[in-house]
């Protein structure tokens, strides 16, 4: 039997989502003004998102984490959501945290991202927020991409770490930093070429329809949106 | 009609042209009626100042006009020739290549002209002129801005009702209606159109596999019991030996029926829950094949022939056998002299073989259903390359028909190393 299936493949990084860290993730967005700030400009940019890819009508988020951009998914009022994650703990936790009306609207799923339990071209979209950035190797990003090429119809929706920014050259500096004073930290978080993961974008069969900055210039987030050719 | 541009574009351009024409109308009008204004303005004054002029002129006094106003008779040295060229009244007229207004007007005592030179008048009309121009461009601007604007507005929901309907042949039956997103316009009506022929065309897949899969259940039993009673009279050994290989016969169709019908039950439905797909490797099944395919070889006189190395992966049994069976029990058919060969590779096999070839015309049609080659040949209902193509096509296994130089034809199937196989081993339903 192909192997692919059997053991689809894993990073170390999804095992930490278990119940409590999926908590501390849930309240992580929810204290201070700057984490208010932040998450407001996330939604934002998750609307603008949706709107550029043409309001998807059937949505699927993965990973969906605490559930954090459900209300924002939920605001289209004819919109069908699939949640999905890796981890049944978040799922659990997204369930009980939402609002009740909210995630009676969403249907949640326990699945890879590397190897989704959906049919081909099943879903309108594929909304992956904050998951491209823990995937460090490109043979990995491009099996996902792939994967996302073969269940969505039309659009991927996806943010990751791009170059090109002040916190970005601020990051490299710091490690370069670490790195000669000999404490090699492990990392779980990459910062990616902008160039490099949009040739990824192109060799798994998407196009480019919109880059949405965080921060222009400062931040390392970048939303992207993806049509498939 | 005959659409050679997009909406969008025929949308700018009947608000360009329309722009174009009102605004050019405009500015034309306004250019004429300042034409026509200066001309009577100026009929008028000049008149009244010649009579004055000529007035004054009967009691001895010349008027001195100003800077740009002159006064000369035909009496005059001053006259020129070609003033003579004009009737009584008022012209525009060139002297020197400056325009000047005259006004002429003859009494008994000869012709008199009062000339003006206009210099700060064309000035201004030149200006007038210009302004029209810019305001003509200007308005075809704007036109252009605002119909890009509004085309967009308009097209919207067209474009985004083109995306939603494209790929859906999926058609899953989670996705929500397309008319409950649009308004209840033309493209909303459109969006329930849409609605309809989809939800046609899911019932009507729904009812495809259905059939297929009841008529493949209900052949599986007739079959068992043909399958039993031939072991039967095997087993009771009162035949006689010429009967002997009709019965063969009869059992090795049975095979044959029993696997189409497992191959369309399989392709008809989704594997159910925790069911367990037979799989095999490529080397096995190549050889299993090989050894049923044997006989019928021989009986053609046709060397068939087994090489190459297979990788490890294993794949769907069933539906692996029927691809290679089908395509076997082709070149088998079609082959009048010479050999069949089934060539392993690592990612997949070929199966070639040494007869006619197909005529390039005819290699798109090859897959259709019920195509065969050379209708004289009989047999089958040329159901089985169809099959294979479905099959792989399901799979994700890559089918391509080539021709080699040396004739003949082979089959290339590449069963790749994607999880598009392996998926449909242990299909899991998702809790949607």
């Amino acid at each position: 039997m192909d192997n692919q299936a059997d053991n689809p493949i894993e990073l170390p990084f999804s095992a930490k989502y278990d119940r409590s860290h999926a908590e501390q993730y849930y309240n992580k967005h929810r204290d201070g003004l700057a984490r208010r700030l932040s998450n407001w400009r996330d939604m934002q940019l998750a609307r603008r998102a949706l709107s550029i890819a043409g309001d998807p009508t059937l949505v699927l988020d993965l990973p969906c984490g605490a559930g954090r951009f459900w209300p924002v998914l939920a605001e289209h009022p004819g919109r069908v959501i699939v949640a999905a994650d890796n981890s049944a703990d978040m799922l659990e936790v997204a369930r009980a945290t939402q609002a009740p009306e909210i995630v009676a609207r969403v249907r949640t799923m326990q699945t890879s991202a590397f190897a989704i339990d959906l049919p081909a071209e099943s879903v309108d979209s594929i909304f992956c927020m904050r998951l491209l950035h823990h995937i460090g190797e490109s043979e990995n990003r491009l099996a996902m991409l792939r994967e996302f090429h073969r269940v969505s119809r039309d659009s991927v929706i996806l943010s990751l770490w791009v170059d090109g920014n002040y916190m970005a050259w601020k990051r490299k500096r710091l490690e370069a930093r670490r790195n000669t004073a000999g404490r090699k930290s492990y990392q779980n978080r990459f910062v990616l070429p902008a160039r490099l993961v949009e040739r990824e974008f192109a060799d798994a069969g998407f196009r480019v329809a919109a880059r949405l900055d965080f921060l222009p210039l400062h931040s390392m987030w970048r939303v992207y949106v993806l049509n498939k050719i | 009609m005959l659409a050679k541009h997009s909406l969008q574009r025929r949308i700018v351009a009947a608000f360009v042209l329309m722009s174009a024409v009102v605004s050019g109308l405009f500015a034309l009008a306004m250019i004429v009626t300042m034409d026509l204004t200066e001309r009577n303005l100026a009929t008028e004054l000049m008149q009244q100042q010649l009579e004055f002029v000529l007035e004054l002129e009967n009691v001895g006094t010349r008027l001195e006009l100003g800077p740009n106003t002159r006064y000369v008779s035909d009496r005059d040295p001053a006259w020129s020739d070609w003033l003579n060229g004009f009737q009584d009244g008022f012209h525009d007229a060139y002297e020197q290549g400056n325009e000047v207004h005259v006004f002429l007007h003859t009494r008994a005592d000869g012709r008199h002209a009062l000339l003006a030179t206009l210099d700060e008048f064309e000035r201004r009309e030149e200006i007038m002129e210009r302004l029209a121009l810019v305001g003509f461009f200007a308005s075809i601007a704007v036109a252009l801005g605002l119909g890009l604007l509004i085309a967009n507005r308009v097209i919207a929901p067209v474009i985004r009702l083109s995306r939603q309907v494209r790929r859906r042949e999926q058609l899953l039956s989670l996705a929500p209606p397309l008319a409950t997103d649009y308004a209840d316009d033309e493209v909303g009506r459109l969006a329930a159109a849409f609605d309809e022929a989809l939800a046609r065309l899911r019932s009507a897949l729904d009812r495809e596999r259905l059939f297929t899969s009841d008529l493949s259940h209900e052949i599986r039993t007739p079959l068992m019991v043909i399958a039993s009673s031939c072991e039967l009279v095997r087993a009771r050994g009162t035949l006689d030996p010429g009967l002997d290989r009709q019965l063969e016969r009869i059992e090795r169709a049975v095979i044959e029926m029993r696997e189409l019908t497992d191959t369309l039950l399989r392709l008809a439905r989704e594997p159910s829950p925790g069911e367990v797909v037979e799989s095999t490797g490529l080397r096995e099944a190549a050889q299993q094949q090989f050894e049923r395919w044997q006989p019928e070889a021989a009986r053609r006189q046709l060397d068939l022939k087994l090489h190459g190395e297979a990788g490890a992966q294993r794949y769907p049994a069933a539906l692996l056998h029927t691809v290679m069976s089908n395509l076997l029990r082709n070149a088998l058919h079609y082959t009048e002299q010479g050999f069949v060969a089934i060539e392993l590779r690592p990612e997949g096999f070929s199966i070639v073989d040494s007869g006619a070839g197909i005529p390039a015309h005819e290699r798109d049609k090859v897959f259709a259903p019920f195509v065969r080659g050379d209708a004289t040949r009989g047999d089958g209902v040329g159901i089985g390359l169809s099959l294979v193509q479905r099959i792989c096509a399901r799979q994700g296994w890559r089918i391509e028909l080539r021709s080699p130089a040396s004739g003949g034809c082979e089959f290339r199937i590449d069963l790749g190393t994607d999880n598009a196989s392996s998926r449909n081993l242990h299909e899991s339903p998702t809790s949607v």
